[in-house]
């Protein structure tokens, strides 16, 4: 143990490693500030370069990616109410209304504490308990993961919106957009509409555009007042308790961070749940921890705080499945399999017995891209803080060209940036109608992994819905489920107790 | 005690989601979905129909909510009628069907003329369009936006942007 932790130090500690994190972290906090580019993009584009260099210089670069783009999604979701990643949905939630009561400043530092937090817990975490940990996650059967993400689809809508009928309606419209596409399991073509384009279904990344960037576009547009001179995306406030977060808040934040943190690991461990999801769940349970709940919404720095946590977390903690198992956690973790294998390293169970030293070398270099994280992006907020001092009029043409491009650049397809513009158009009409936008997004994410499961439950039971109830990981969910509503439900009637007194 | 009243808009919404929903179960789901015969979990149809089905209970259920406003489970319980109806009141509608249609203009433009050519026609347009009149700062603008856009795009991602007559 000690001859191999010398070794890992000896083959970390190199000038060339540590410059390869600093450029990987610096690409994916500029990409996955971008919307439209996102952590996997970086990833992607840096791995032509990881050819030549050594596997833990390699490795290093792309986690420092990973990590920087996984964080980098909250810088626009905060300053332009428009996630650079899907993971920084939740964050819009509380990030923008923190701008626009001019403290963008001071959620871009909660946002960045937070994000640094969870990835140092998730990343010990995964030191610590990877093997054990992915063997639990890994025997969730298709019941479990069916109830699960039920579970999690109800505390999704529950904080998106005002009213929780409107939530559901957008999930269960994004879980209806998710089925566009060829079945998964007979691969015949399912509401199509003739567009051999899509038979893959939609692309998540148009539609992640459309229905944030553009309809946002949208929205200023339709504002009378967009047109004046005066008006900027929000105003910055001079105050300087504005402008930082102090020891106070972060430690009434301390809790949230914690929680938000084992949420993001123990999701990330489960393949295919990703980092949103975990944003979303955190988002949650912090709402109902908080001593505040009525503020989540509407500027809280603890919704700013757990939906970074929690969706930082996940990017160490989907390691635990690769590394061990060999399986990856999400398509970011996908792309870092391809250039493992590139290396000529096979990540699975051998990996821990042959290439020991190499792994403690991986594991230094992700601590190591925690303390590079936050000197680049302590950096880099202050500039981009910056956004916030330019014209609406200037901004909001720029971001429409941006959505197009995005969208375009993914799979250089025309088809990709009408499907934005659509749901461009969508969103705004949603957002109008006062429907969350973010239960939709979601549930489309989810709807994949949902239908396989619940199509597999079924076949395993031959057709019977009791197979949710007779396992019990399942019907702890489903009772969670029922749980959070009747809780809901109490809360909401409990205030309109309230209202109708003081308005007698 | 407030007695409230019907909300208009909330209650066409539902009624509208409604029937979309029904004419989508009975209309959409068997022209569009394949539904060959076998174990019902194997349909390609089973998902999307217990789908849909959740989505004309819960139109029915908004609808119903604001038929009856005083069993709405909304957490916005103090107004909710008027939230919605002063959201739709207060806007610009002209503006977000110029944006629009610019948009739909903007990607057809880009197969004629090219991308940079057609982004800087768009650029200035809404610039102007919105309001802005410095032209140093929408110049200013213009250079960094299309400068970044090549560099990022065209020199590192080697991205094929759509060319035209022009660029």
């Amino acid at each position: 143990m000690v001859e191999n932790l010398i070794s890992a130090f000896g083959i970390f500690f190199q000038l060339s490693n540590i410059l390869s994190i600093l450029f990987g972290v610096s690409l994916g906090i500029l990409m996955g500030s971008i919307p439209g580019l996102t952590a996997t993009m970086a990833i992607a584009l840096i791995i032509p370069l990881t050819f030549y260099m050594s596997p833990v210089a390699a490795i290093s670069m792309l986690v420092g990616a990973y990590k920087g783009g996984c964080y980098g999604g909250s810088i626009p979701a905060i300053l332009i109410n428009t996630p650079g990643t899907p993971a920084a949905a939740a964050t819009v939630l509380d990030g923008y209304p923190m701008a626009k009561q001019g403290k963008s400043l001071k959620a871009l530092k909660m946002a960045m504490y937070a994000s640094i937090m969870g990835d140092g817990f998730c990343d010990i975490a995964l030191i610590l308990v990877a093997p054990p940990l992915a063997i639990v996650a890994l025997k969730m059967g298709p019941p479990e993961t069916t109830s699960l993400i039920i579970f999690s689809l109800m505390v999704i809508t529950m904080v998106a919106g005002k009213s929780m009928t409107k939530g559901l309606i957008a999930a269960a419209t994004g879980l209806l957009l998710g089925t566009v596409g060829l079945d998964p399991m007979l691969s015949t073509r399912r509401l199509g509409f003739g567009f051999i384009q899509l038979d893959e279904g939609f692309s998540l990344i148009p539609m992640l555009i459309g229905l944030f960037a553009v309809s946002e576009v949208l929205v200023y547009a339709a504002r009378k007042l967009s047109g004046s001179k005066k008006a900027i995306l929000h105003e910055r406030s001079p105050r300087p308790e504005d402008n930082r977060v102090n020891l106070k808040e972060i430690k009434g934040v301390m809790k949230i961070i914690g929680m938000a943190s084992c949420v993001g690991t123990f999701l990330g461990a489960i393949p295919g749940i990703g980092p949103t999801i975990a944003a979303f769940v955190s988002y949650g349970q912090a709402k109902k921890m908080s001593k505040n709940p009525d503020q989540f919404g509407n500027g809280a720095i603890e919704g700013v705080a757990a939906a970074e946590a929690g969706n930082n977390a996940v990017a160490g903690a989907n390691l635990i499945p690769l590394l061990t198992l060999g399986i990856p956690g999400d398509i970011g973790a996908a792309v870092l399999l391809g250039a493992f294998m590139m290396q000529g390293l096979h990540p699975g169970p051998l990996l821990f017995t042959e290439h020991i030293d190499l792994i403690y070398a991986i594991f230094m270099s992700l601590l190591c891209a925690n303390g590079i994280m936050f000197l680049v992006a302590s950096q880099y907020i202050k500039v981009a803080n910056r956004v916030s001092d330019v014209p609406t009029a200037l901004i909001f043409p720029a971001v429409l060209v941006f959505c197009i491009i995005g969208a375009f650049a993914i799979n250089q397809s025309l088809f990709d940036v009408w499907a934005a513009l659509a749901f461009g158009l969508f969103g705004y009409i949603m957002k109008r109608f006062e429907f969350p936008v973010a239960p939709l997004l979601i549930a489309f994410i989810l709807e994949p992994i949902l239908e396989r499961a619940f199509r597999q439950s079924l076949l395993m039971s031959g057709g019977s819905l009791d197979i949710f109830i007779k396992s019990p990981v399942s019907f702890a969910f489903l009772i969670l489920t029922v749980f959070s509503i009747i809780m809901l439900i109490r809360g909401i009637m409990k205030k309109k107790i309230v209202i109708a007194d003081e308005g007698d | 005690m407030k007695t409230k009243k019907i909300n208009k808009i909330e209650f066409l919404t539902g009624v509208f989601l409604f029937l979309l929903s029904i004419i989508f179960y009975l209309f959409v789901l068997p022209h569009q979905v394949d539904d060959p015969s076998g174990p019902l979990a194997l349909s390609p149809a089973i998902f999307c129909k217990v789908i849909t089905i959740v989505l004309i209970f819960l139109s029915l259920l908004l609808t119903i909510f604001n038929l009856f406003p005083r069993i709405n489970l909304s957490e916005n319980c103090g107004d909710n009628g008027s939230d919605t109806s002063s959201g739709l009141s207060n806007v610009d509608q002209k503006k977000v069907i110029i944006t629009i249609i610019t948009s739909i203009l903007y990607i057809f433009m880009m197969q004629c003329l090219g991308f940079f050519v057609s982004t800087t026609i768009v650029m200035l347009f809404l610039m102007i369009y919105y309001g802005h009149r410095k032209w140093t700062h929408i110049s200013i603008v213009l250079v960094i936006v299309l400068s970044f856009i090549y560099v990022l795009f065209v020199l590192g991602l080697r991205v094929l942007l759509p060319s035209g007559i022009l660029i």
